[in-house]
Order: C-alpha cells, then sequence, then structure tokens
C-alpha cells in the first residue's frame, strides 16, 4: 500500500523497474569498479546506473531484454562463456567485466555479421546520421567485413499502417518493433516470421494495426520510416522542440522535429509525462492538419454572405463596435464566450478575464466542463474537497484497475490504456471493465460487464452489497468513513440475484468481481466519458467513487486512486483556469452565476443572448444541432476564433484566424494535474497574432483597461491569483503538478448518496446509444476539406452494433445503416461483433465527424448542464 | 561388434578408419542403433555433440552441408551469430559440395563456425557448428580432396530431428523451450497454443505432472531446474481467468467414419481432442458421471479441482466429440456392440482397481476397510466414505496412498497414519507431497507392513503389523523390506485403506472380442502403434501400461490417435518418424548431466504460494497458488533453449 517501490526519477516521473523495485541492496564490481545494484536488477542496468557503458541494439529501456544482439556480452569470473548483461541479474559478489579482448572480438563479429546483410544506402536513408548501428560501426572502427552472402534486395514496403514504411533490407532483428508492438500495445499486429536467414518482421495482422507507431519510434535504424511527411531531414539540419500534446487529457510529452517551419516528424521523448515515450496515432502522425492549405490566415468579416478578408485593426475594431453596441443597448449579461479546453491555461486565463472584466459577464464556459464536472461533482462531494487523482505512473502498481466509461482504445486514449495493460501483465494486476462491448481492453479483462449505460449505479450497489456481506473484514477501515451506516442499509437489498437480474450479467461475474476488489491491496478506477453524461450522470460516478472509498481506492498515500481521462488537452486546465459560468480560477466561487453553453444557446434562441464569443469551439458538432443552430441563427454577433473554417463558422459574422499549437506558447493541465509547457516550434504564417494580444486589442478598441501580456507573464498572473498554481514555475526543470487534492483525509471523505434509477426503453427505440469521441473535433478542421494525410487515416467514424442484431435487421458489417433517435438521425458506417450487448449501440465519432449532435436530445442534466451523450434511445434501420 | 568407422562425441574419439577389424574401437559414449527403421540402415549421424560414420560411402563433407542447413532452418533469426552465420556457412559449404570451393574456405569455415559457438544465444547457434568443427579437423583430408577436385558431390538422404532434453523426457514431446519463450515475452495465449498442440489437458498436467523434463533440464546443471510444470499451468490458468475458451484449431474435414473411445480419462480425452482435429469426432463411453477418469476419482481436489478437468472436457467436446456419462461398456453397452457400429476404438480406461494386500481379513467385507481409489472417489464426489470412523491408517507408499492421508484430515479424520514398508527415501510418491503431507502432521510409519485386519462385529478395529528391515535391493532397485520375526505390533484404527498400487479392470473384455489381455490385466497393445490384436480396436494409456503416470497416457493416446487415423485412412499403421527419431535421440541420450554449461548459477527458480499447512488441512481448496504474471515471466526467463538438433543419415 506505499508508494516506497516507485522510484522517482530526476525528471520527476516515476520511474518504475519492474524487476528490481523493493529489492535488497546487493554488492558487485563491474570493470574493478564496486558497485551497488538492487537485487533483480539486471547487470547492464547496474552498469549504466553507475555509468559504466556496455554497447547494445536491441535494449531498449522500456522493453523486456532478450539478449539477441550480442553486443552486451560481459565476462564473469567463474562463468567460461561471456553472458549478456541485459538478461543476466546482477548477483550479489560477483565481479564483472565488460572490455576485454575477447569481448570485443564478439562484439565486433556480431556487428560484422549484420553488415554482411546490410546495404549501404545510408546516403538515402531517413536514419541516416541519427542511427544506431552507424554509431556502433564508427565506435568500433569497423572498416570491412570478412564475409560474404548472397543478397536479395526488398526495397520498401507499405508496413501494418500506410503511415510507416518498411525497409527489410535494413533491419537489425532487435526485435524492438516487435517487442514493442507485443509489450506496449499489445496488438500483435507484427510477428517474427520464418526461421533462419528468412526471418523477417513481417505483418500478422494488419486490422490489429493502430497506428500508433510505437514499433517506429523504437526502431534503431531505418527499417521502418515515417510516411506522413514528404520532407525529411537530417538531424543536423532540423531543430528538435519539445511540447505538449493537443489532442487528449493525457497531456503526452512529444518532440517535434522542424525542418524550414514544417513539422517533418513527431517523437516522444524518453521518460518523460504520462506517456512515457509512447504516442498514439494522432500524436505521432496527426500533425500535418497545421500545413493544410486550407488554414485561413486572415481576420475576415462577413459581408453578403460571404468572407471578406481585412486587416486586423479592422476585424477586431468591428468586434470590439458590436460588443459595445450589445453592452449598450441589452447588457454585458446579453453576451457570452464559449472556449475551447485545446487551448492554453494562458488563454483560457486571459479570455475569462475579457469575459468577466472587460464584457462584464459570468457567462463563459467550455466542452472541456461538460466533460469534467460530473467527475469534480462527485468526487468533490464522496473526499470531501476537490479531487486530483494519483499519477498515471502509480497506476502501473495498482492490483486491480476497474475501467468504466468510454473505451479507451476506441477513443485514441491508448496511453491510458497501455499504462493499464502495464499494470496487467507486468505486475498481474486484476481487470474490470464495464462496458457494453468487449474491445481490447475488455478481452483482456477478469471480468467484463457489458453494461448499458446508467446500470452503473446498480452495479455499484450490488459489488457494495457483496463486498459488506461476504467480505467485511478486509473493509474495516471504511466502516469508520461518515455515512457507512447509510450505505449498508442503501445496499441491503441489492441482493446477487436482484443485481444480477437487473443489470443482466452473470452472478458468479459479480461475485467473482466482488472477490478480486476484496482482495485488492491496491485497487483503481479508469474513467473516461461518456459515464457521467447521462441525465444522472453525478449520481453514476458518486456511485463507482463509493465503491471506490469502500475497497480503499480513494485514500491512504499507496491509493491507486480514481482516475478520469478526458477528450481534450487541457480539459482540467479550462475549468481551472476559471472557464466556468459557476466558478473563478482555482474554484473559487462567484458572486453572481453566468450562463453555461447550454443556457446561451437556449438564451440565445429566446433573444435574451445576442452575443457570443467562440474560441476554438465547433458547438454544431458537439452539442444538440437543433439546439444550437437555433441559437446561432438568433444572435446579432458571432465572433469565431479558429484554424480553420469549422461548421459554425457557416453561421458567424467575424472569424479571426488562430495560432497551432505548434506556434503556442503557453501551457496544459492534464488529467493528473500536471502542468506542462507548450513551446513555440514553428513561426506562425505571417501576420497571425497570439489570442493574448488579440483580446488586448479588441479591450482597447472598447476603450477598456486590459494588459498586452506574453504568455510566460500571464503564467506568472496565474501563480498570483489561482491559489491551486501557486509557486509553480513557466520553465520548470522538473515535472510540476497542480496542488492540492491528492492527499484525501479519511475524515473528510463520506459514502453519498446517489440515486440508481434508469429509464425503460421506448419500444420505438429498442437500443441504448452512446457516443463516444464526439469532443475530438475542436481546431484541426471542418469535415468539408480535404484531409491531411495523417490524420485522414485516423478519421474513421463507425457504430458498432451485436452482430446477431445487425444480421436480424439485415445490415452488413461495413455497410451503412440509418441511426434514429427522437431527436434526429445519421447515416453511419456498421461495425458488427458478437460481443456487443445486444440491446447497446456505440457510435464511435472520430475527427471531422457532423452529423451526431442531431441526434442529441434537449434534457440535460441539471446539475452539470450536460447534454446526455449516452443512454440515449435509438433504432438502427437499413439505408 | 563395432561397426563404427569413426565417431566423436562430446569429446570422445573413436577412429577406426585405418585400422583393421578386431581392434576397432568402440564408442561408450554414442551408441547408434544400427537402423533407422526395418530396411534403413543408419549409416551416420550427426548431432550437438559431433558425429559418428558407419558407412564409408557417407560424405561428410555433404553430411556438414545438410546439417548446418537444418541449422539454418530452425534458427529462430534473433541473434546474429547464429541468424546470419550459419546463413554463410551453408552458402559455402553448399560452395564446396557444388565443386566451387576454395582452399580458404576451410579455414573461414573455422574461424565462423567457432564465433558462432562463442557468440549465440541458445544452443542451436552453440552446438550448431560444433560437429562441422569436429569435421574440419577430422576430415579435413576430405574437404581438401573435394575443394581441390572440384567434385560435385551427390546429396546424401538425411532424416532431420529437432528436440530439446526437456521436450525429448516428457512422454508427450511438447514442445516446452517455445511455449516458455513465449510466457517470457509476454505472449500467454500463444504459449497456450503451442501446449495445445501436444495436449489438450495443460491445466491438469499443469498441476500433477510428475514432469520428467524437470529432472532433464539443463537448468538443473547451473542451479535448479525451470518450474516448467507450473509454467504449463499459467498458460492454462491465465487463459481461464481472461474467459478465454480454448482456441479451436483448424480442423481437418469431417470424415465419415465413426470412432468409439472407451473412457474420458487422460487418455480417453486425449485421444477424442487429436482425432477430432483429424476429422474424426468421437463418441466417448464413460462410466462414471463426469469427466477426467483417474485424474478426477483418485486426485483429490486439492491438487487437482474438478473444474479444471471440466474445463478441459469442454475443450474436447467444443470440437463436436460426445461423451456419453454413466454408461458403462460391458454392462449398458457391450463390447462387440461397439465393433460393429464404430469403424475404430480406443480402449483408454484407467488402473482404477486395487491390489489385494494380500492379508487376513482384506476379503472379509469389514466396514471401514475401503480401498484406496474408491475412498478417494467418495469424498471426490463430496462424501464421507466411512463416517463412523475417526481413526485412519493408509498403507502404501505411492501418490494414491499419500492422496488418502491428505483427504482424511480435510474430511475431518482426527488421527492419520501412513504405513509403509520400507523407508522415506524408498517412497514412489512426490517428494513434494510427502513433505506437505508432514506438514500437515500426517503421522509416518516407516518400516512396517501389515499382516491382519483386526475386526469386531464386522467393524474394523485395527490392523496388525510387523517391522521391516531393508536387505539387498531388488528388480526395481531398491532395497527389498524383510519381515523382522515376533515383532507384531496392533495399530488401533477405525478405517484401514490399503493403497498399494492398482490395477486395470477389464472385465468387459471377453474373449469372442479378439483382443489379446496380458497375464497382468492389460490390453496387449504393440508399444509402437497401439494396435490390439484386433485390427480396428487400439488401446493406450494404464489399460495397456497397468498404473503409470498421466502425462505418458496422454501422450500416447496422442500417437495412437495418428495410428488410427492411418488405419482409418487405410494407410499402413506404423510408427510416425517424428516419434521414431524422438526415440532414437533418447537411446542417444540428449541430456548430459556432465556437461559443463559455463554460466554463473544463482538464479534460483520462483517459488510458488501455498496456503499455510493449518489452513490447507482443513480445505479442499487448491493448495498451491499458480504462478503471478510477473513471477511466470521472470522464471520463463530462465529457460535456456537447449534445442539438439539430430541428422541421420539413410543408407542404401
Amino acid at each position: 500500500m506505499s508508494d516506497a517501490h516507485i522510484k522517482y526519477t530526476a525528471d520527476g516521473g516515476a520511474h518504475i523497474k519492474y524487476m528490481t523495485d523493493g529489492g535488497a541492496i546487493i554488492n558487485l564490481t563491474i570493470d574493478g569498479k564496486a558497485i551497488q545494484a538492487h537485487a533483480g536488477q539486471t547487470i547492464l542496468e547496474a552498469a549504466r546506473a553507475n555509468g559504466i557503458a556496455i554497447p547494445t541494439l536491441c535494449y531498449h529501456p522500456r522493453l523486456l531484454p532478450i539478449g539477441s544482439c550480442r553486443l552486451c556480452v560481459v565476462e564473469i569470473e567463474g562463468a567460461e562463456r561471456p553472458m549478456t548483461a541485459c538478461t543476466t541479474p546482477a548477483q550479489e559478489g560477483i565481479v564483472v567485466r565488460t572490455q576485454t579482448e575477447r569481448l570485443n572480438n564478439m562484439r565486433r563479429a556480431a556487428l560484422q555479421l549484420i553488415l554482411t546483410y546490410h546495404p549501404l544506402d545510408c546516403p538515402q536513408c531517413d536514419a541516416g546520421g541519427a542511427c544506431e548501428l552507424q554509431d556502433l560501426v564508427v565506435a568500433f572502427g569497423i572498416d570491412a567485413q570478412p564475409y560474404h552472402a548472397v543478397k536479395k534486395s526488398q526495397g520498401q514496403r507499405e508496413f501494418a499502417t500506410p503511415l510507416i514504411r518498411q525497409w527489410p533490407d535494413r533491419c537489425v532483428m532487435c526485435l524492438r518493433c516487435i517487442r514493442a508492438d507485443h509489450e506496449i500495445v499489445r496488438t500483435h499486429a507484427i510477428d517474427l516470421i520464418g526461421t533462419g536467414i528468412e526471418t523477417e518482421v513481417g505483418i500478422t495482422d494488419r486490422d490489429a494495426c493502430i497506428s500508433c507507431g510505437e514499433c517506429l519510434q523504437v526502431c534503431p535504424v531505418g527499417a521502418l520510416t515515417e510516411h506522413v511527411s514528404r520532407v525529411k531531414a537530417r538531424p543536423w539540419q532540423s531543430q528538435q522542440v519539445t511540447t505538449t500534446c493537443f489532442y487528449c487529457s493525457l497531456g503526452c510529452q512529444m518532440e517535434l522535429t522542424c525542418f524550414e517551419n514544417t513539422i517533418v516528424r513527431v517523437q516522444a521523448p524518453a521518460h518523460s509525462g504520462a506517456n512515457q515515450g509512447s504516442l498514439c496515432r494522432r500524436g505521432i502522425f496527426g500533425y500535418d492538419f497545421i500545413h493544410h492549405p486550407h488554414r485561413v490566415t486572415a481576420p475576415m468579416i462577413k459581408g453578403a454572405g460571404s468572407w471578406k478578408r481585412v486587416p486586423w485593426s479592422e476585424a477586431l475594431a468591428h468586434v470590439a463596435a458590436m460588443i459595445n453596441k450589445v453592452i449598450l443597448e441589452s447588457g454585458p449579461d446579453a453576451i457570452g464566450g464559449l472556449i475551447s479546453p485545446r487551448s492554453t491555461n494562458e488563454e483560457v486565463f486571459l479570455f475569462q478575464r475579457f469575459m468577466r472584466e472587460v464584457v462584464g459577464t459570468h457567462s463563459i464556459d467550455s466542452t472541456g466542463r461538460l466533460c469534467l464536472d460530473p467527475y469534480r461533482q462527485a468526487l468533490r462531494a464522496v473526499v470531501g474537497r476537490d479531487y486530483l487523482p494519483p499519477t498515471l505512473d502509480a497506476l502501473v502498481q495498482s492490483d486491480c484497475i476497474v475501467v468504466a466509461g468510454g473505451d479507451l482504445d476506441a477513443n485514441n486514449n491508448i496511453i491510458a490504456a497501455n499504462r493499464v495493460r502495464e499494470a496487467l501483465w507486468r505486475t498481474g494486476a486484476r481487470l474490470i471493465v464495464l462496458h457494453p462491448w468487449r474491445g481490447r481492453l475488455a478481452k483482456e479483462a477478469d471480468c467484463w460487464f457489458p453494461l448499458l449505460p446508467g446500470d452503473e449505479p446498480r452495479w455499484a450497489l450490488g459489488m457494495i452489497h457483496l463486498l459488506l456481506e461476504h467480505h467485511h473484514e478486509a473493509l474495516a477501515a471504511a466502516q469508520k468513513i461518515k455515512g457507512f451506516p447509510e450505505l449498508k442499509e442503501t445496499t441491503r437489498e441489492f441482493t446477487l440475484e436482484r443485481t444480477a437480474k437487473e443489470i443482466g450479467c452473470a452472478p458468479d461475474l459479480l461475485t467473482e468481481a466482488a472477490k478480486l476488489l476484496a482482495q485488492a491491496k491496491r485497487p483503481a478506477f479508469v474513467c473516461s466519458p461518456p459515464l457521467g453524461q447521462v441525465h444522472a450522470g453525478v449520481d453514476q460516478i458518486t456511485a463507482l467513487a463509493n465503491l471506490a472509498l469502500l475497497c480503499g481506492a480513494l485514500t491512504g498515500s499507496g491509493s491507486g486512486g480514481f482516475h478520469w481521462v478526458g477528450p481534450q488537452s487541457n480539459m482540467v486546465g479550462t475549468i481551472e483556469m476559471g472557464a466556468s459560468p459557476l466558478v473563478l480560477p482555482g474554484y473559487q466561487p462567484a458572486d453572481t452565476k453566468g450562463l453555461s453553453v447550454v443556457e446561451m444557446m437556449q438564451a440565445a434562441a429566446t433573444g435574451r443572448l445576442k452575443a457570443l464569443f467562440i474560441v476554438g469551439e465547433d458547438p454544431l458538432i458537439t452539442l444538440p444541432r437543433r439546439l444550437v443552430e437555433k441559437g446561432l441563427a438568433s444572435l446579432e454577433l458571432l465572433v469565431l476564433q479558429d484554424m480553420f473554417l469549422s461548421e459554425t463558422a457557416e453561421r458567424a459574422h467575424v472569424f479571426l484566424p488562430s495560432l497551432s499549437f505548434a506556434e503556442s506558447d503557453g501551457t496544459f493541465t492534464n488529467c493528473e494535474g500536471r502542468v506542462q509547457r507548450l513551446r513555440r516550434a514553428l513561426q506562425p504564417p505571417a501576420d497571425l497574432r497570439w489570442s493574448g494580444e488579440v483580446w488586448a486589442d479588441i479591450a482597447s478598441f472598447m476603450d477598456k483597461e486590459f494588459p498586452l501580456t506574453s504568455p510566460a507573464a500571464v503564467f506568472a498572473e496565474i501563480t498570483q491569483h489561482n491559489p491551486l498554481y501557486t509557486g509553480m514555475s513557466f520553465e520548470p526543470t522538473t515535472p510540476q503538478w497542480r496542488g492540492d487534492g491528492r492527499e484525501v483525509p479519511l475524515d473528510k471523505a463520506a459514502f453519498t448518496a446517489f440515486s440508481a434509477g434508469r429509464g425503460e426503453h421506448d419500444k420505438e427505440y429498442p437500443f441504448a446509444l452512446s457516443l463516444e469521441g464526439i469532443f475530438e473535433n475542436h481546431l484541426i478542421g471542418s469535415a468539408q476539406q480535404q484531409r491531411a494525410k495523417g490524420l485522414a487515416h485516423c478519421s474513421q467514424s463507425y457504430l458498432a452494433i451485436n452482430a446477431e442484431e445487425a444480421q436480424t435487421i439485415g445490415l452488413v458489417a461495413n455497410g451503412r445503416a440509418r441511426l434514429i433517435t427522437p431527436w434526429g438521425e445519421t447515416v453511419a458506417l456498421i461495425k458488427t461483433s458478437p460481443e456487443i450487448r445486444r440491446d447497446a449501440l456505440i457510435y464511435v465519432l472520430s475527427f471531422y465527424d457532423t452529423a451526431a449532435s442531431q441526434l442529441l436530445g434537449p434534457e440535460f442534466n441539471p446539475q452539470t448542464m450536460d447534454p446526455a451523450y449516452a443512454g440515449i434511445p435509438a433504432r438502427v434501420e437499413k439505408v | 561388434m563395432s561397426d563404427i568407422v569413426f565417431s566423436y562425441w562430446n569429446g570422445e574419439l573413436v577412429d577406426n578408419r585405418r585400422k583393421t577389424g578386431q581392434k576397432a574401437g568402440r564408442p561408450k559414449r554414442l551408441k547408434l542403433p544400427a537402423e533407422f527403421k526395418p530396411g534403413q540402415p543408419l549409416a551416420a549421424f550427426m548431432g550437438w555433440g559431433g558425429l559418428a560414420i558407419r558407412d564409408k560411402k557417407v560424405s561428410v563433407v555433404d553430411l556438414c552441408r545438410a546439417y548446418l542447413k537444418a541449422i539454418q532452418g530452425v534458427s529462430c533469426g534473433k541473434c546474429f551469430p547464429c541468424r546470419i552465420g550459419t546463413k554463410v556457412l551453408v552458402e559455402t559449404l553448399e560452395r564446396i559440395t557444388q565443386g566451387k570451393g576454395r582452399m580458404q574456405d576451410i579455414a573461414q569455415l573455422q574461424r565462423l563456425g567457432s564465433t558462432i559457438v562463442a557468440a549465440s544465444k541458445c544452443q542451436v547457434g552453440q552446438t550448431g557448428p560444433l560437429p562441422l568443427l569436429a569435421a574440419l579437423e577430422h576430415f579435413r583430408k576430405e574437404f581438401e580432396n573435394v575443394i581441390q577436385h572440384k567434385t560435385k558431390l551427390p546429396r546424401g538422404q538425411y532424416r532431420l530431428k529437432l528436440t530439446a532434453p526437456c521436450v525429448n523426457a516428457c512422454p508427450a514431446h511438447l514442445d516446452i523451450p517455445t511455449y516458455i519463450e513465449r510466457i517470457a515475452e509476454g505472449a500467454f495465449d500463444e504459449s497456450l497454443r503451442v501446449i495445445r498442440e501436444r495436449t489438450c489437458l495443460p491445466g491438469t498436467l499443469g498441476r500433477v505432472c510428475v514432469r520428467p523434463c524437470e529432472s532433464n533440464c539443463r537448468r538443473l546443471t547451473v542451479d535448479e531446474p525451470l518450474d516448467i510444470r507450473h509454467l504449463k499451468r499459467f498458460a492454462a490458468d491465465y487463459a481461464g481467468e481472461k474467459k478465454k475458451k480454448p482456441p479451436v484449431p483448424s480442423l481437418r474435414e469431417k470424415s465419415d467414419k465413426r470412432v468409439a473411445i472407451i473412457g474420458a480419462g487422460p487418455a480417453g480425452l486425449s485421444c477424442a481432442y487429436y482425432l477430432a482435429l483429424k476429422g474424426y469426432p468421437a463418441t466417448i463411453f464413460e462410466r462414471l458421471d463426469e469427466p477426467g477418469g483417474m485424474a478426477a476419482v483418485g486426485i483429490p481436489d486439492y491438487r487437482l479441482p474438478r473444474e479444471i478437468l471440466r474445463h478441459e472436457a469442454d475443450g474436447v467436446t467444443a470440437l463436436g466429440v460426445e461423451i456419453r456419462y454413466n454408461t458403462e461398456i460391458g454392462k449398458d453397452i457391450s463390447l462387440s456392440t461397439l465393433s460393429t457400429e464404430y469403424d475404430a476404438i480406443f480402449i483408454g480406461v484407467g488402473a482404477q482397481g486395487s491390489m489385494p494386500m494380500q492379508v487376513e481379513g482384506e476379503t472379509a467385507g469389514y466396514s471401514g476397510f475401503i480401498p484406496g481409489v474408491q475412498y478417494l472417489y467418495s469424498i471426490n464426489k463430496g462424501a464421507d466414505p466411512y463416517p463412523a470412523g475417526k481413526r485412519v491408517v493408509v498403507v502404501g507408499g505411492g501418490n494414491v496412498a499419500i492422496d488418502c492421508v491428505r483427504s482424511s484430515l480435510r474430511i475431518g479424520k482426527q488421527d492419520v497414519s501412513l504405513l509403509y514398508r520400507r523407508t522415506r527415501a524408498e517412497m514412489p510418491a512426490d517428494a513434494v507431497e510427502i513433505h506437505d503431507a508432514e506438514e500437515e502432521e500426517v503421522r509416518f510409519e516407516y518400516l512396517c507392513a501389515p499382516t491382519r485386519i483386526i475386526a469386531e462385529g464386522g467393524r474394523v478395529q485395527g490392523v496388525e503389523c510387523i517391522r521391516m528391515e531393508l536387505g539387498e535391493p531388488d528388480q526395481s532397485g531398491r532395497r527389498r523390506p524383510i519381515p523382522v520375526k515376533g515383532s507384531e505390533f496392533v495399530v488401533p484404527t477405525d478405517i484401514v485403506i490399503p493403497a498399494i498400487g492398482q490395477q486395470v479392470d477389464l472385465s468387459f473384455v471377453t474373449e469372442q472380442d479378439g483382443i489379446t489381455v496380458t497375464k497382468r490385466s492389460t490390453v496387449a497393445a504393440d508399444e509402437e502403434t497401439f494396435a490390439t490384436s484386433h485390427a480396428a480396436i487400439f488401446s493406450a494409456g494404464d489399460s495397456v501400461t497397468g498404473p503409470d503416470v498421466l502425462v505418458r497416457a496422454a501422450g500416447n493416446a496422442r500417437l495412437a490417435a495418428e495410428m488410427i487415423d492411418c488405419a482409418l485412412q487405410g494407410k499402413s499403421v506404423e510408427m510416425g518418424d517424428d516419434e521414431r527419431l524422438e526415440r532414437l535421440m533418447a537411446a542417444i541420450g540428449v541430456y548430459d548431466r556432465e556437461e559443463r554449461i559455463g554460466i554463473i548459477s544463482g538464479n534460483k527458480r520462483e517459488q510458488l504460494e501455498m496456503l499455510p499447512p493449518e489452513t490447507r488441512k482443513k480445505t479442499f481448496e487448491e493448495a498451491e497458488k499458480g504462478f503471478p504474471v510477473d513471477a511466470a515471466m521472470r522464471e520463463a526467463r530462465r529457460c535456456l533453449r537447449c534445442y539438439r538438433i539430430g541428422l541421420v543419415a539413410i543408407g542404401k
């Protein structure tokens, strides 16, 4: 239950050594130097930790060692044969030599054998100058090789994804790509094929490939090359800039390689951020939209139905005049602001100041709040304060993990899913998955519960009942927590039989899951939208949080925690910077309440709201479409700030072009509370300006005070005004987390009542539909534009349906079907699986999808003003 | 009788090339049979320890080429010395045998061969070039002649075998190094798939196998053998925990031939599984109401939970096999009826009858006198066989005896003793089992044997025993116990359980069935083809061997399935080359305990978690926990991957 065996490395991230944790200290000698190691550490790890260099090629710190390249051989006293340092555990008292004539000869021979088959196309190889084989050949001074063999040239070919090319001749059989595929993502899309010299890295399951680029990142040579950017550059010609990914809330650290003001490659720096060297397909390949020809590079004002490019001064003066007019005629509360959770902390902080101080309204909101608020409110009630989960690194130490909400894999939260996988098979954690579809993660689960959205509270009640009935001795600590007697009373009637019947699962499965949770010393919960985005969303999460509190996942310093993974990079920061009608920066209470985004649309439709300033959001495709259409159509002024002409742009009056994440400086706060830098890697197109300057100019045209500052200065201001960010640095040398919330004292926590009801199905709409991934589109362009190659590959939406149901309806896999809800309909691509609950539909949305918002109903959760994105009544018909 | 011309094996050199017949030396370390199979003389052999030539016409150069080509073919391709090095060797040797060799090739072969041996990752590369190096040393002239005269050598006829010490020792020949490597890589499903190629009982063997593989593990020479058994259990359990159904391999097209199998024990299930893969979904006739046979009857739940056997039987029935429970052959349906209704029959009945102790009172029908297997079966069905009795004496030293004492504790018997006529050292039961029983405080009485059952009013009251002492070794190599005259004593008890051995009940076989039965009451079946004296009836497992280990029954039943397939297809029924080669390798000796392996010791095996004796002796819950994921992977990484490649040259 303690954090003791997680070692925090120099960069502050918890770097976990699976074989070494908690190991006793042992003494050994390497090259005459007495050193210490942890029991279980390999000789290579011990040597490198003590600055002793041993050459390697197949070794990769993130992968299990295989001892194949034979370069790390060392001599150990008492052993006749040299042994590989990467696979041999360090032992007490052993004497190791890493540099001897014999070893040198063996290493040279191994390299010479590699070179027997390696092509000499270094000048045209992408890896030239950044190649581990080149480095080794230089280091060993190999200028000739004695062996000759018949070479067959295979040229290049498409790898498991069109975004990567494979050059089999260049492969050095380190198997890093295969191991990364098998060990980190566990997709098994590629494997070793053949024997002897015919052995090669082959594609065994192309459909399994998720284009995560993990293989590409670990390739030490140019056997796998990136196929998005047409431009390539040698390392000495390009610049590397480390920044934070702008897609989802994990805030992966990435290194952009730029050449002539163009991104030519993206990689993940090792041991950094929540991603620890991994990226998903969006992060690694989805950068080329930045250079898309449709990008808008000048301000525009709409006149007579068409856009007219105007100078900044004209556009901003126009906006200022219009805002002033609305304030004068209808008061400041007739104006609303909406800002994308992909904006930086600095932008959000400035924008809310602009809205609150310059315009004078609290009507500012963000869709990030719609994703985060149900979680925030539920956890706040249960733990008694604002809650910040432990890091995802700590998740890897959990021994039982409950995953609920969206499918982490389908929604491109691969990094979170991978961390769960890491816990599963490296430390043997048990897994419980609640999702109507048995997706990739659920297939690795000990217990998969195919719940309909909204059934989670009853599942939790049943689990609590079972835990209290059969495992109460394991839950002794929880009995002292406030609300325990009430909880016991509430769950009394949720017997095994009743729960099993109501949620439609086998009683044995519930019993087993309860046993797993009771036995767990370090349980953890990983949840994501659309959990919480049903009509009783806060109750849903409260139910799971009660269970988490009962089994010890929330309290105590070593607890596994209740993690929340969201779809947008700055979901957390956006709310913490005050993009909320309910709270000021740092969750400080506001004296009056503004309008939420939903209320703004309602108010616009009735004429109470006249003007809307939207930064990076595209409400037409993320909020109930009919409501938004009606609202936007009634506005006197719609100012839109975006990189591209989005769907919403069609309704806008003024368009202000904005910077891409690669052109921005600032910070994001990720889902763990990590506050991380965005760094400017590219010079923005001529005349493009940072939002802060834009708003300052508008303010000055409005004759209002609004200081023009830099992102760094704004951050400094944040640290002054936002208590969660006190003392933070804009240029930190170690990772920094926003303060507060990780310690959950037992006396503040309380079991919290929740409702477990769920509406019955309407006969006309026999399915319960969930929309997953609806918030992923901001700032990357509209559906109409021709897609950039990298992103295009990542964007295919589909409707998942039970195979038998599909057959009954007459649908075929990969065909199309009409999806109908009481509020709208759309045509969707069909994916079928036998392992989907028969009365469930999952509409997995990816970039550029617009039609899904028509399916959303007008009802909202009064606690969070969230529309329902799950549990929507629906039916499917043949097209 | 030595007809060996030349032999070099594990350092032993016998060179008769220039000697006359009388003085010819005989290799001691390598004993080659004269024939590979009838009519196919064994002309030469090349393997990990060297080479032997019997027929002078064999070209050593071409033998080397063929051997290195075989090495290249089995090289996993992961490490460069083996992957590329052996490829360069093969290309060079190909060139030489085509008459295009160069003199400097010899030095190159020697240099590269030594490099590969020194630098390769596993035994394929570490031993692959060794016979070549020996040939270059002892047959240099032959190489030089071929090169000098640009001789184009004809290709010899060879048979290749890939095995490993562990694989060879396993009666079912599971591909142990591969399934262990898959676990080390984290590919647990793939590991299970490899296991299931050779057995459909991974969860069972993973728990109760006597694991001959582990005593043939090369790691034993270094420090401790791998826990091969529990790694297999891990692969099976992992799939179970993740609710994965056994993978269904591709089946051959369904045949219209019908096969009946008698007994749903390890042999019957295994035979059915592999027959089903070949397109014959057989019908199994089972006397009891559940699958597992002796494994279900004779092995208590704390060692092998019932669900495991049921799950494995499900994996068999998933392929279309039908199990007819509660159907006893000879009672509900006769063997002759089966013969007429089915095209082939497999007899796979276990040794479920108890051997008599030959002591006074054992046939008197006393209450409290219960044969071991019957006692265990009744407990396994959830009943206390004799609730009135509290004190238990078990007679015997095998696993069944241990199962009886440990099960007795678990049904609440107070005073449990085991009588064995020799000492602990001679006990045939698994040492681990004995240790666990001692921990559970079973009383062991060594060097004593029962002489008389004492009863009153038809109820057992005690057993009269006599002290024994150990004399000269008998046929089994164990010292023979001799009674000490006048040392009789009485052990008071309510229950006496004889567990000195089992026998097969073949009462269902009648004379008209045309099946020869041995004096030991076993089916007389050919040890290579498993054919009985009736052409359409095959048998393997305990019914042929008498009481034997589970893994042999399972392994032989798989081979029997192959033979049944041959018979049904009208092909000649003879042992396949693969099994023949495996036996040849066994004769040569795949594991050399004296070998100097040359790596440091100290990488000890992972320890399994076990319920503490005080807890486990009260429950039938499984005593041993399986490996957690991380421990399984660590344990798997200890494997040295000792593949052995043997090449047999067939003479004319």
